[in-house]
Order: structure tokens, then sequence, then C-alpha cells
């Protein structure tokens, strides 16, 4: 099992991969993490 | 191009809450999620084991939104779930929406979509600690850390 801490969070991987990107609500910048599937 | 998959997990281990086990299965927890289309997006907010809302032995309680848009708030005992509130429609993958469960001291689970009711509610006292958080996403599927003033963050209160 995987236990890499994302950046900035208090999540840890489990399984799958994922990153760390930006989006945008209401206007706002903000920082999320997404579950991505890359081929 | 993204594949389509089910059950990739990040956790939180409740005891970076700071909150006791007890605190951690009552009060509010509000998020913020993006769904894709065609995705399965859970959210395992009551959980005792990593994993989605049927990894094997998981007691807890899951908010669910299905292939279809269908969202569900729902208990899984021993890693079997079963759905207590469905609600069809009202979500539009590809766009932002906030989610707001409660749990109050009765077990009286109450779902938010953008700060309104959404559907009906239920109660259950069968799992009454908690040890993670687990977010099981499809490949698309965005959760928000927040922004640079605390907004459109994960918060989990003990009081509702």
């Amino acid at each position: 099992m995987a236990n890499n801490y994302l950046e900035n969070s208090q999540f840890q991987i489990s399984s799958g991969t994922w990153k760390i990107t930006t989006s945008t609500i209401k206007g706002s910048l903000v920082k999320c993490i997404q579950n991505v599937v890359a081929v | 191009m993204h594949t389509k998959c089910c059950g990739c997990v990040v956790y939180i281990d409740t005891v970076k809450l700071k909150q006791s086990l007890i605190e951690n299965a009552y009060g509010e927890y509000s998020f913020w999620i993006q769904h894709a289309d065609g995705s399965n997006t859970q959210v395992i907010f009551i959980g005792d084991t990593i994993g989605a809302k049927n990894a094997t032995g998981q007691d807890g309680y899951y908010f669910d939104i299905s292939t279809s848009e269908v969202v569900v708030l729902g208990e899984s005992v021993g890693g079997t779930p079963t759905d207590k509130v469905t609600n069809s429609g009202g979500i539009v993958s590809g766009e932002w929406t906030k989610f707001t469960i409660t749990r109050d001291n009765s077990g009286l689970f109450t779902l938010y979509k953008n700060g309104n009711l959404l559907g009906s509610t239920f109660t259950d006292t069968t799992a009454t600690t908690s040890n993670y958080i687990c977010l099981s996403f499809g490949a698309g599927d965005l959760f928000s850390l927040g922004d640079k003033s605390g907004n459109y963050n994960f918060k989990k209160l003990i009081t509702i």
C-alpha cells in the first residue's frame, strides 16, 4: 500500500493515482485533489 | 484522456482531526466536490477501514454519487453497503457542489446540497466511532482543499 502524503493536505494515498491541481469555485482559486488515471 | 475507474482511495486518519473517535462519528461534515461524468464518487465520512464503502470489514456511513448522478447516503456493515437515502437529479457533472452531512447525538443523519435539505433523513446508531475518512473516487473527480483564505475546504465540526 502506498503511504504518500498529498501535498499540503492531511490526505494519504491508499490506492490509485492522484494529483494536486487547481480549480475555481465562485471566482476563488482553490487547490484540490484529483483522481487521475492518465493514459 | 482519463480512464474511468473506481476504488482509487485517499484517506484521513481521523487522529489528525484532534477529536475523539466518538466525536469523529458525530457532528457536521462539509466538503466541495466536482463529480466527473460517468464516475462513482464516494466519501466514507465515518469509517473504521481504509477503503470504499464495500471494503472488507468497512463499518460506517457513506456519501455516494453514482455513475448516473444519483446521490445516496448509506450505511456499511462489515463491508456490505445499504443505501438509506436516495436522491436523483440535481447533480451536474463538472460543476462544483457543496455537500453538508450532519449527524446529531440521536444518530439522525441529514444531507444538504449547497445549503438546502436534500431528500429525507434517517437515524442509525450502529457505528459510534470513526477512524478514517476516505475518498473513493473515479478518474476526473475533484475534491477541494480550499482557497488561500480558508474557504471551500473540508470541514469536520463536532457540533451541528
